[in-house]
């Protein structure tokens, strides 16, 4: 494609909405991606060689390949230096892409078409409302036709029922919760989640069926791999959990306006005068060859991620707006697991083991305006291990070494030797919850351009975040909410692990509405640049998951670009 | 072939944690021993087991090479840079300096003294995770401490966070079921059977689904949600 109208940076939670939305209006678009294309028949070995240069065809999306690729294993998956879902090139003989995070703490995202939600858990809540009526420049009610059609369109659903959470919501109730039946939560209360994945296969209980031919059909059969990357389903547009790969990317390919080129770095984005200042397109660097590339467009958006967008305009020497790169918000989260005595979980399930592998990674939700959102999480081994006992900004369990008698009630931090082994040992037994907390913005925290280290692709990020006073409070008063669930679920032992403030999931807010664009997603000192990604939200919504907000205001933008430069 | 060069499409470089040094394998291997040490455990089929532990289970040459792979090397270094695992092991003895000086009888405590192995991988257990601890709460003098972690705390405390991730993840995911291609490159594994953690523990590994549903707190579809808003 010569000279698309519009260039979109960033296949992920937001620019492939973007592509799909603008393709149907008749724009020729254009998506420019920095990681590989997985389930893709152009790129049949997409970790191992170059392969094509874009595809635009739905006739490409292969499912068998897919299914050799997202092999539902944590380690070839999940590692975050060499796995398939790591911020990185293609080429997994190459060093991921560094950022230099300042405090103790790391950066969770993954490159490819679909983004990071590849790997997300597809949790998908609206925004508190509380959340956006305080600094935003647009209404919450102006939201909803556009979190509506979303909805629709992934599609969202409330979750099933495992059993996780069924001790969940047992665990809330007793704790003194009433279950939400809303969408739009203004009070506090336990509540399935709005997952982006397909309802269960209504036969999945019926045992003529064998679960690997469930696996071909549609609807989720339970099987727990969301964040491990879910190949479940009869062709790629009809996988089970909705990561946008599956999801917008293909109606994007449908409106036969859409070009996607995976394995594409954008370096620079390019500007000219004319009246004001303006972008004319980008310079991308392909990251198999080393080759560069530039491409002009009359509209370019960004949705390169909260990190990647910053530090694109800060490397493109677009002009200085204080507000670039500021204000990050990551919900400082927490973690906390209970483990469980089989007798106690007999009495309430009626088995004696949760067997947190099984079902949507995350399925249920407390939801608490004003504080954030705790809610079920239940992984793989490897990261259940790393997650729920390894990473900790209060060092070691003080009750490490106690092993004759276990750990106390409730204990917090690190856990290592011969206590780790047991506890697990009891992982079919052990429930997780992770916190988010609705975190305030700083304008001290945020994204800057490295005045040291550089890469292939300029100064890397230097990503720094330290919670105000108040934020920690909040995430106190989650985590003794918690920590009262799992106790009155009947957890034997609950410990709080305590995660770094700097670990990084959820990203936000680094390119603000009403700072950096304006209310219609357009930047204010940029004509027709524009941004599509987490880092436009004003704040982190409250501690809600952001991803679909996110998706909301990225249809509302695309109608924005057709009715200022296209109509 | 294995060492670490660059090219134009930024650094290509080996993650073959067994070409270590034996100085960084020693202390590496016992920081690995620390945090999951092998364990009798009384299964309730098998009676009395010994689990090994992940140093056993050569789960230090996952963290080595993850450290080494995830390293800045700057585009323009023209030196070699120090490997990120050596500078840890050094970190890690720079620590157990500290502790000794504290703690003196703590000297020594695991039984093996071997040359050239440094003064960590010679502490008891507990007094390696005491390290840990100390370099955790910035008990060292950070000027001094070796490239990349001089005057630099949170890198300090983040690979202080990974080595316990690291071997926890190598440990328990189906990193061992690799076998012998485990330290080739991710492409080139070969997956044989699962990894005995996941048998001690009862994951079943990746599956096509299970019949685990139990019904809906509320119907799937979002109509069925209040609309207060509306
Ligand atoms: C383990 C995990 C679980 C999560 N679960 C949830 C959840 O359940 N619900 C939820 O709402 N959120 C969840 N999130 C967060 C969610 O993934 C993000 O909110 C979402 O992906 C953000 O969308 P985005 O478009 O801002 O960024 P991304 O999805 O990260 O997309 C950015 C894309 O831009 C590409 N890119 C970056 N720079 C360039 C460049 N210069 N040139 C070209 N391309 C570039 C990247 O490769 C990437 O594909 C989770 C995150 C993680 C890590």
């Amino acid at each position: 494609m010569r000279d698309p109208d519009v260039i979109v940076i960033g296949a992920g939670g937001g620019g492939a909405v973007m592509a799909k939305e603008l393709g149907e209006a008749g724009l020729q678009v254009l998506v420019v991606e920095a990681g590989p294309w997985y389930g893709n028949s152009r790129w049949p070995e997409p970790n191992g060689e170059r392969g094509g240069s874009s595809s635009g065809d739905p006739a490409d999306l292969d499912i068998s390949l897919l299914r050799s690729q997202y092999v539902k294993l944590e380690n070839e998956m999940n590692d975050l230096i060499t796995g398939r879902f790591r911020w990185g090139p293609a080429d997994r003989g190459r060093a991921p892409w560094f950022r230099n995070v300042v405090q103790r703490g790391y950066i969770w995202q993954a490159a490819g078409v679909g983004g990071t939600t590849q790997t997300y858990l597809s949790n998908s809540p609206r925004a508190y409302p509380a959340a956006i009526g305080k600094d935003w420049p647009i209404s919450y009610r102006e939201l909803i036709p556009y979190y509506e059609r979303v909805e629709a369109t992934l599609p969202v659903a409330f979750a099933p029922t495992t059993a996780k959470e069924e001790l969940f919501y047992y665990g809330a109730s007793r704790a003194g919760w009433e279950l939400i039946p809303t969408l739009n939560v203004t009070r506090p209360g336990f509540r399935p989640q709005p997952n982006a994945i397909l309802p269960p296969n209504p036969k999945l209980m019926d045992p003529r069926y064998t679960l690997e031919e469930l696996s071909r059909m549609e609807g989720c059969t339970l099987a727990g791999h969301c964040l491990n990357g879910c190949p479940h389903g009869p062709s790629v547009d009809k996988a089970a959990k909705r990561s946008t790969l599956v999801s917008y990317i293909p109606l994007a390919l449908k409106t036969g306006n859409v070009q996607i080129m995976p394995n594409s770095y954008v370096m620079k984005v390019i500007t000219e005068r004319t009246g004001g200042l303006r972008t004319a397109g980008v310079i991308v660097r392909n990251t198999w060859s080393g080759e560069l590339q530039e491409i002009r467009s009359r509209v370019v958006v960004m949705a390169a991620g909260c990190v990647e967008s910053p530090r694109l305009w800060l490397n493109s020497g677009l002009p200085a707006n204080s507000w670039v790169g500021k204000g990050l918000t990551n919900h400082c989260m927490d973690w906390v697991t209970g483990i469980f005595d089989e007798h106690v979980l007999a009495r309430i399930l009626g088995s004696g083991e949760i067997n947190p592998f099984i079902g949507h990674t995350s399925g249920c939700r407390f939801d608490y305006p004003g504080l954030g959102t705790v809610q079920v999480s239940g992984q793989s081994p490897g990261l259940t291990s790393s997650m729920s006992y390894g990473i900790s900004q209060s060092g070691y369990n003080p009750f490490l070494l106690d092993t004759a008698h276990g750990l106390p009630g409730v204990s917090q931090g690190r856990i290592a030797g011969a206590a780790l082994q047991q506890l697990m040992i009891s992982y079919r037994r052990s429930l997780s919850l992770v916190i988010f907390t609705d975190d305030e913005v700083d304008p001290r925290n945020g994204i800057a351009a490295d005045p040291v280290n550089r890469d292939e692709h300029g100064p890397v990020p230097r990503v720094s975040y330290v919670p105000t006073a108040r934020t920690m409070q909040k995430r106190e008063q989650l985590i003794r909410i918690a920590i009262d669930i799992l106790r009155q679920a009947g957890a034997r032992e609950i410990i709080r692990i305590n995660w770094p403030d700097a670990l990084m999931i959820h990203m936000q807010s680094t390119m603000r509405m009403g700072h950096v664009v304006d209310m219609n997603g357009e930047a204010y000192q940029v004509k027709r640049l524009f941004i599509a990604d987490n880092s436009m939200l004003c704040n982190g919504l409250g501690g809600a998951n952001p991803t679909l907000t996110t998706q909301a205001l990225a249809v509302r933008t695309a109608e924005k670009i057709q009715a200022g430069y296209f109509s | 072939m294995f060492g670490e060069n660059r090219s134009i499409t930024g650094s290509v470089r080996s993650q073959r944690g067994a070409l270590a040094d034996s100085y960084t394998r020693a202390v590496f291997r016992a920081a690995a021993d620390a945090i999951l040490p092998p364990v009798w455990y009384c299964h309730p089929l098998y009676g009395w087991v010994r689990i090994p532990g992940a140093a056993e289970c050569t789960a230090d040459l996952y963290v080595i090479s993850n450290l080494d792979f995830s390293q800045y090397i700057p585009i323009d270094a023209e030196r070699p840079v120090l490997r990120l695992s050596t500078a840890t092991a050094l970190l890690l003895d720079q620590g157990t300096e500290k502790l000794l000086a504290v703690h003196p009888a703590l000297a020594g405590q695991s039984g093996l003294s071997l040359q050239g192995t440094g003064l960590f991988s010679q502490l008891s257990r507990s007094g390696r995770l005491a390290v840990i601890e100390l370099l955790d709460r910035l008990e060292v003098d950070l000027g001094s401490a070796p490239p990349p972690f001089t005057d630099n705390p949170g890198l300090v405390r983040t690979i202080m966070n990974s080595l316990n991730q690291l071997t926890m993840f190598g440990y328990y995911s189906e990193w061992l079921a690799y076998g012998w291609t485990r330290l080739l490159p991710p492409n080139d594994r070969q997956l044989s059977g699962w990894p005995l953690s996941w048998h001690l523990i009862g994951y079943p590994g990746p599956a096509y689904g299970y019949r685990g549903l139990r019904g809906y707190m509320l119907p799937p579809q979002l109509a069925s949600a209040e609309n207060a808003y509306a």
